[in-house]
């Protein structure tokens, strides 16, 4: 394809290859191409007028060759071609540039439509648009009125035909203009945190376990086809929807729906891309593979779900609906008062409700929007609003304050088995659940060399925050915590077991191995604090969190000693999944608001349980799939974060609230005293309306 | 309106009607159509080729600005720590030189 580069910085690059070369989906499909050559950052193609953008490392100056020898070598007669936006990770950041740039043009040609029907279109005619676009509204706020509602849609539709009636046809024309951009806006920032949303809905589960022959064989999620049978473990999200071929399960569908409570599934029960399976075991027939436009779908019903709104935003829509009738009402009595039409319109064409049913959603929408640019996907505004009040934080300790990678330090070996067939038999098991000191055990035996994928085992009982037991080959084998195997299995503890682990390993978590019914094995994981984790307590502390507790299954010595190296509030160790959430509940009975942190499928039920859950990015699926916020950088700095955009939020609305009130009522009492003429009251409440919702769509913190 | 008027205005209105018809017929009228859809296609889609290059154009110049901002702003920092330099050793000369003079 041959192009011009018309706009060049170091690492960017502007280029135009012609108009009508490219349809929306080549458009798109060009863009995808360039952006799985190597070097190149990112990508994006305009259809409208063939230019394409193209970010390289500034760095590499062979980035910038083979990115323009790439476009080269487009064929203009065969273009790669996408209709369906991806779901990968630079795909939804091309789509949020793709929105960027359709706001972008949508007001462009606003703009431009308006100068030219200034410029071009005689007076009459243009009165006759006029007409016909406030015509528009005026229909849409009968049709409410109609539909026994008094909402703002019906004040607008009233200032419009009072600006007709004294035909005042440039004023209408202005106030069409403005709430045509108002409308644009808002279209936008929920598009940015719709994108958002669908990233923070998308479990990216990089390899499922089909079931052939009756064995689960390891598959790449993005080999799975329509018709294969997946066995979905404990703690497993499901990538595709299907319908349940085998098993029992309880899923939570909170990500689909918001709602916390578990859903039982058995054969013929239908499921959906996205649920995470908390409990049981289950057999699935893949329907269909997801796509963009599903996980959309899901997204817009998260997004409309009352339950998740802001109530802040929820208040501020019924509080704007409330104050129609009450304009109305002024109305009616200035003009029984003064017996003028001119001054009593002054408090219909100057509202308080426009500029709080579009600036609050705004707000909120632009919050969950930075908040993404921050790498935290928020599941709702309301959710923000629960993180500006928690003044609790639950922490899970294992993988979320201390270190995602935890590593093997030690393997002890207790019976007949060496210290490599216990690491080997324990990573056969433990690869299939999604945690981290499962991760940290099958690294391990991957970096020892050591083969287990082939061996065979059946019926995985996987007793969340316990233990599992399974048979591989001839052998029953339970591994887990020191609690599972002594008192729940009644394994026979070695005397002198404790001494030994201490004297090994002092600081590490031990998991225990056994074999048909006999320890083998001892696994000492060393799961050291992660290095930000001290400053980002003391942190929220200083931002008023004052109760900072860390909930753990691990042992009491490794549990009080990563407690007291981060200064937290307090502990408790060695706590099931459901004493977790019932000291969440307690706490939440005490009057406090809790933020719960977690990541693992033991901490779920206290994730539900809590005013706001976080799951960290490299949480198990099951964790990401239920917790209302996602911080996709493993970073706990994110919580700081979310905490300081919470609260600026919260403090922007009630900011927006006294402006809002304040400003109209200056100038409504300016229109009444006949300070100012009603077309530049409206004026000046249009164009604060539509300031106040620009400025809630500019960032909450500093970049 | 007169009698006359409303004659004539059938009259014009029947032979309009014809003439429409008689167009119509020989597919001149759907030519006209197409020619005309065609036309505000071609002007939709130039204004919106015309809009995305406004569009792209204003990006970069942003995103020129932006790095000439942060060259600018790079500098500023690097003049600011020499100048402390500079003015430091000059003070010290001046007055060292001040000091020589005075003895």
């Amino acid at each position: 394809m041959l192009f011009e580069i018309v706009s060049e910085i170091p690492g960017r690059l502007r280029l135009r290859c012609g108009r009508d070369l490219m349809t929306e989906a080549e458009a798109r499909g060009v863009s995808h191409s360039l952006m799985a050559v190597p070097g190149v950052l990112f990508a994006e193609a305009h259809a409208a007028n063939g230019s394409i953008l193209l970010r390289t490392d500034p760095a590499d100056p062979a980035a910038r060759t083979a990115a323009l020898d790439a476009v080269r070598s487009l064929d203009v007669l065969a273009l790669p071609s996408v209709e369906e936006p991806g779901l990968g990770l630079r795909e939804t950041e091309l789509e949020m540039a793709l929105e960027n740039n359709r706001f972008q043009m949508r007001v462009v040609r606003l703009l431009l439509a308006r100068a030219a029907r200034r410029a071009l279109v005689p007076a009459p005619a243009r009165v006759a648009l006029v007409c016909v676009r406030a015509a528009r509204h005026i229909l849409r706020g009968l049709r409410v009125l109609l539909s026994g509602r008094m909402a703002v849609e019906v004040l607008d539709a009233a200032a419009l035909a009072a600006a007709l009636s004294r035909r005042s046809f440039s004023e209408a024309g202005t106030i069409a203009f403005l709430l045509r951009l108002s409308s644009l806006m808002e279209e936008h920032v929920n598009a940015r945190a719709r994108l958002a949303l669908r990233d923070g809905l998308v479990v990216r589960a990089e390899s499922v376990w089909q079931v052939v022959d009756g064995r689960d064989v390891r598959i790449a999620t993005a080999d799975v086809r329509e018709g294969m049978v997946l066995h979905l473990a404990q703690g497993g999200v499901l990538p595709v929807d299907g319908t349940v071929v085998g098993g029992v399960g309880e899923l939570d569908e909170s990500s689909m729906t918001g709602e916390a409570a578990l859903v039982r599934k058995e054969a013929g029960s239908t499921v959906f891309a996205g649920t995470a399976l908390r409990d049981g075991d289950l057999l699935v027939r893949v329907a269909a593979v997801p796509g963009a436009a599903r996980i959309d779908r899901i997204a817009r019903m998260v997004e409309e779900s009352s339950d998740l709104k802001a109530s802040a935003q929820g208040r501020a829509e019924r509080l704007a609906d409330a104050i129609v009738p009450y304009s109305f009402l002024a109305f009616l009595g200035i003009l029984a008062v003064t017996r003028n039409l001119r001054t009593a319109m002054s408090v219909l064409m100057v509202d308080y409700s426009c500029a709080i049913k579009l600036s609050t959603p705004v707000a909120v929408m632009s919050a969950m929007n930075e908040a993404a640019r921050h790498g935290i996907v928020v599941r709702g505004g309301r959710y923000l609003e629960a993180m500006a009040a928690a003044d609790t934080v639950v922490f899970d300790k294992t993988g979320t304050l201390t270190n995602a990678a935890p590593a093997v330090e030690r393997v002890i070996s207790l019976g007949d088995l060496g210290e490599e067939e216990v690491l080997r038999l324990a990573a056969c098991i433990e690869e299939h659940f999604p945690h981290s000191m499962a991760r940290a055990i099958v690294a391990e035996a991957e970096r020892r060399g050591l083969s287990h994928e082939s061996e065979l085992h059946a019926e995985v009982r996987y007793i969340v925050a316990h233990g599992i037991a399974t048979r591989v080959g001839e052998k029953d084998v339970l591994i887990g915590s020191a609690h599972f195997l002594f008192e729940d299995e009644l394994v026979e503890r070695p005397a002198g077991l404790d001494e030994l682990v201490e004297r090994e390993a002092p600081a590490a978590s031990v998991i225990y191995v056994a074999c048909d019914g006999a320890l083998v094995g001892a696994i000492c994981v060393s799961d050291p604090p992660r290095a930000e984790a001290s400053e980002v307590v003391r942190e929220l502390r200083g931002r008023g969190m004052d109760e900072l507790v860390m909930l753990t299954g691990d042992a009491e010595p490794a549990a009080r000693r990563v407690a007291s190296e981060l200064g937290l509030t307090s502990y408790r160790a060695q706590v099931l999944p459901e004493g977790k959430s019932a000291h969440v509940e307690a706490l939440r009975r005490e009057g406090r608001t809790v933020m719960m942190v977690g990541d693992g499928i033991n901490d779920s039920p206290a994730l539900a349980a809590a005013d706001v859950s976080v799951a960290m990015g490299d949480a198990s699926d099951v964790a990401r799939a239920v917790a209302d916020v996602l911080v996709t950088e493993p970073s706990l700095g994110a919580l700081v974060t979310a905490r300081d955009l919470s609260e600026r939020l919260m403090a922007r609305i009630r900011r927006d609230y006294r402006l809002i009130v304040g400003f109209n009522t200056l100038l409504i009492a300016l229109g009444l005293g006949g300070a100012i003429s009603l077309t530049t009251a409206a004026y000046l409440h249009n164009a604060s309306t539509l300031a106040i919702t620009a400025l809630n769509a500019r960032p909450l913190l500093r970049e | 309106m007169s009698l006359h008027h409303h004659v004539l205005f059938a009259l014009g209105g029947a032979a309009l009607a014809g003439v429409t018809a008689g167009l119509a017929a020989k597919g001149t009228l759907h030519r006209a159509a197409v020619a005309a859809t065609t036309a505000a296609m071609r002007v939709s889609d130039a204004v919106s080729a015309e809009a995305q290059s406004v569009v792209d154009d204003a990006n970069d110049a942003c995103a020129e600005a932006r790095r000439q901002a942060k060259i600018d702003a790079a500098v500023a920092e690097r003049l600011a720590t020499l100048e402390g330099k500079v003015r430091a050793e000059v003070t010290a000369q001046v007055d060292a030189e001040s000091a020589a003079a005075e003895a």
